[in-house]
């Protein structure tokens, strides 16, 4: 008998194998094995052409300690960019979903289709029009300004350093929050509407039940979805790359544009494949952290 | 004994066949070989395509089985360094002097192609030395096409003001120094963003302050003369008294225009006085409307390199067949029609060329005119890899005050020491 469910349960296991063998196979290759290259080329001083040598963890020592290294000015925007740029759009989705979901809004399904847009599109083509609206001279924004009156309130969006971050940061909720808003109204149709008629009962208005019946049920969405955007905030290089190349000066580099100057247009591959792993690393502990103390919370 | 001589002779006589078959294979050009030559330039644009489907149709004439494909791509250069580092590269590609001192590994010494088809004395003085000055005595690549850059300058601006073309840079200062003085005008226009053009007004000043002879040296990376490095302190703080003089305009707002656009959005708005920007921009300066006129810059260097060369792989350094098809694919570009087709679509061509008879625009023929004497200069951006993102943001930096032109000079200095150490 025992014999048979073991039988019966490695037949079980062989099959279940099989079911996941192909996407493990496809991580593997596109993501495993480039990684671990990856971590191997970082103790050396390969340029990407020619042979290289092993130089231990000096890649490492230049990039945390380096008087020349961008690393801290690089990470300080990418903080930055990870806080307000997993915060905003995830709220304006929560606050979106809401108004979509619980308000009954006619035509809903299509604004989420216009919501979901900007996913859609192609972010080269996205930046270069958002270039444009930000062009201080002639771009549509500061007209905007100028005719309803707030010329004063006119700048150089790019170009000044107190704001270029923000400018981004702007372009980026853009792309993103369209997504969020669909993921939490899919999730608010799945919380029992027996749960809100029994707090209507009970005298609860819309906003306490917001926060004290949709915000709770919606919880692991939210956990989820907080944990992607913070992967996808350290991971933009696209919005970086085609709008301002990091500058101007350096006030709008980013971890991910530093590691792609170093191993592109510097040809500094081994010192561009250290950054690439601090940077995983770096996404790996703040993932971790959250993670820690998002299931603490659940816990309590 | 008979029977062992005829044998011997014959076995002589087999191995003698042999080796004369493997020695005429090895020098034996096969007109009629039948194969596809990809080709990896940067001549990506609708003009220039069509120039090199000509080249391709002439060529077919003597090559009739040979199949040129055109991968022409805006990001040629990381497709190059992939692709040949990989084993897959194209078998003849285009390079410009710093991506030819990279690739040298994969590129074939042509010197002896450059000799026998005379491409030296055919092409513009210090053309053909321009990319393969880093290695004397041989040649990796030949030049096609230059790209030469000047003052363009709003002529009803100038006449309004009674400015005379400066000739001096003295001159240039005092012109843009009356500008803002006495009118509303914008003396120098930039785009920010790349900051492409006060970058190569910042060359131009350090060829012509330091000296060609020590610019080469720290270009070629053998030494950084002291003049140098004067020049280049000089060439930063003279950006920041030209942004503080307010003859670039308001410095965030500069910072914050791309160079796609700055000619239709800053310059094409008819108040400002001029800019500095290559020839392959006529045409969007034709586009406003305004009558622009054009004026070197003062010195007798400036931005004016060879833009990109025709290398051969290496993997045809004993291919006689393809490196007689390499010289005559780099030889059609020589052709007076090709020159012709190349020069009228609005480039400048790096061989000797009669322009007579040609069909070119006014401003054209004025930039041409203009710059005739101008000597060769360097992009000093190419000197190592790298240096053009650090030299722009540097200048940034420099125009915000986040640097002194000091602290710009070592910030610069620091990455082109590393570049060479680690190119050494």
């Amino acid at each position: 008998m025992n014999q048979q469910r073991k039988a019966y349960g490695l037949r079980n296991d062989m099959i279940a194998y099989s079911m996941v063998l192909p996407g493990m196979a496809i991580f593997i290759a596109f993501v495993l094995v480039p990684f671990i290259q990856t971590f191997f080329i970082s103790f050396t001083n390969w340029n990407g052409l020619t042979r290289y040598e092993p130089v231990g963890l000096a890649n490492y020592v230049e990039l945390l300690t380096g008087e020349g290294s961008l690393f801290y000015t690089a990470l300080e925007n990418n903080l930055f960019w990870m806080v307000l740029g997993t915060a905003l759009p995830i709220t304006i989705g929560i606050f979106q979903a809401n108004i979509l979901v619980r308000h009954s809004l006619r035509g809903a399904n299509v604004w989420q289709l216009v919501f979901f847009m900007p996913q859609i599109l192609s972010v080269t083509v996205t930046c270069l029009i958002w270039t444009w609206m930000y062009e201080p001279t002639n771009g549509p924004i500061n007209a905007a300004l100028e005719a309803v009156g707030l010329g004063a309130l006119k700048s150089s969006w790019l170009g000044d350093p107190s704001l270029v971050m923000w400018s981004l940061l702007g372009i980026y909720i853009w792309l993103s929050y369209g997504f969020d808003t669909v993921v939490f109204c899919a999730a608010m149709q799945g919380v029992d509407p027996a749960l809100y008629e029994a707090a209507r009962m009970d005298g609860c208005n819309r906003r306490k039940q917001f926060f004290h019946i949709t915000l709770p049920s919606i919880r692991g969405t939210t956990l989820s979805a907080v944990l992607l955007q913070i992967i996808s905030s350290f991971k933009v290089l696209d919005v970086v790359y085609i709008t301002t190349r990091g500058g101007p000066g350096y006030n709008s580099y980013i971890l991910s544009y530093y590691a792609y100057s170093e191993g592109i247009q510097s040809n500094r591959v081994g010192f561009s494949a250290s950054i690439s792993i601090t940077l995983a690393v770096l996404l790996f502990t703040v993932s971790l952290v959250y993670n820690h103390v998002a299931e603490r919370r659940a816990a309590q | 004994m008979g029977k062992r001589v005829l044998a011997l002779v014959f076995v002589l006589a087999l191995l003698t066949g042999t080796f004369s078959s493997a020695l005429a294979a090895e020098t034996e050009i096969d007109y009629n070989i039948s194969r596809e030559v990809r080709v990896l330039g940067h001549l990506a644009d609708d003009a220039r395509r069509e120039i090199f489907a000509n080249v391709a149709a002439k060529l077919k004439e003597k090559w009739p089985n040979i199949e040129l494909v055109d991968d022409s791509a805006n990001d040629h250069g990381i497709k190059l360094r992939l692709e040949l580092s990989s084993g897959s590269g194209p078998e003849i590609f285009s390079v410009d002097d710093l991506l030819q001192q990279e690739l040298l590994p994969y590129i074939s010494e042509i010197s002896d192609i450059v000799e026998e088809r005379n491409f030296v004395e055919r092409s513009l003085e210090g053309a053909l030395s321009f990319n393969n000055q880093r290695t004397p005595g041989q040649y990796y690549s030949v030049p096609f096409t230059m790209s030469p850059c000047a003052f363009f300058y709003n002529k009803a601006i100038f006449e309004e003001l009674e400015l005379s073309i400066p000739t001096t840079f003295e001159e240039l200062e005092a012109v843009m120094a009356k500008i803002k003085a006495e009118s509303d005008y914008l003396p120098l226009a930039n785009a920010g963003l790349s900051n492409r053009q006060i970058l190569w007004l910042l060359y131009c000043y350090v060829m012509n302050t330091a000296g060609i002879e020590d610019v080469r040296a720290w270009y070629f990376q053998q030494s950084t003369p002291e003049t140098v490095k004067n020049a280049w302190i000089e060439a930063f703080a003279l950006l920041k008294r030209w942004c503080d003089a307010g003859y670039l305009g308001d410095v965030e707002t500069v910072l914050g225009i791309d160079h796609l656009v700055y000619i239709a959005n800053v310059y094409g708005k008819g108040n400002v006085a001029m800019t500095y920007d290559g020839d392959w921009r006529i045409a969007d300066f034709e586009a406003t409307g305004i009558e622009t006129g054009v004026f070197p810059y003062p010195g007798e260097y400036g931005t004016n390199a060879v833009d990109f060369s025709w290398a051969l792989n290496k993997d045809f350094d004993n291919d006689p067949t393809m490196r007689a098809f390499f010289a005559d694919f780099v030889d059609a570009f020589f052709d007076p029609e090709i020159v012709a087709q190349f020069y009228e679509a609005g480039y400048t061509p790096s061989v000797k060329f009669d322009s007579e008879g040609l069909t070119v625009s006014p401003l054209r023929e004025e930039f041409m005119a203009n710059t005739a004497d101008q000597k060769v200069g360097y992009f000093l951006d190419n000197a190592a890899p790298g240096m053009f993102d650090v030299l722009t943001k540097t200048s940034q930096q420099v125009m915000l005050g986040e640097l002194t032109p000091e602290q710009a000079w070592e910030q610069m200095n620091d990455r082109y020491e590393q570049a060479v150490s680690e190119a050494q």
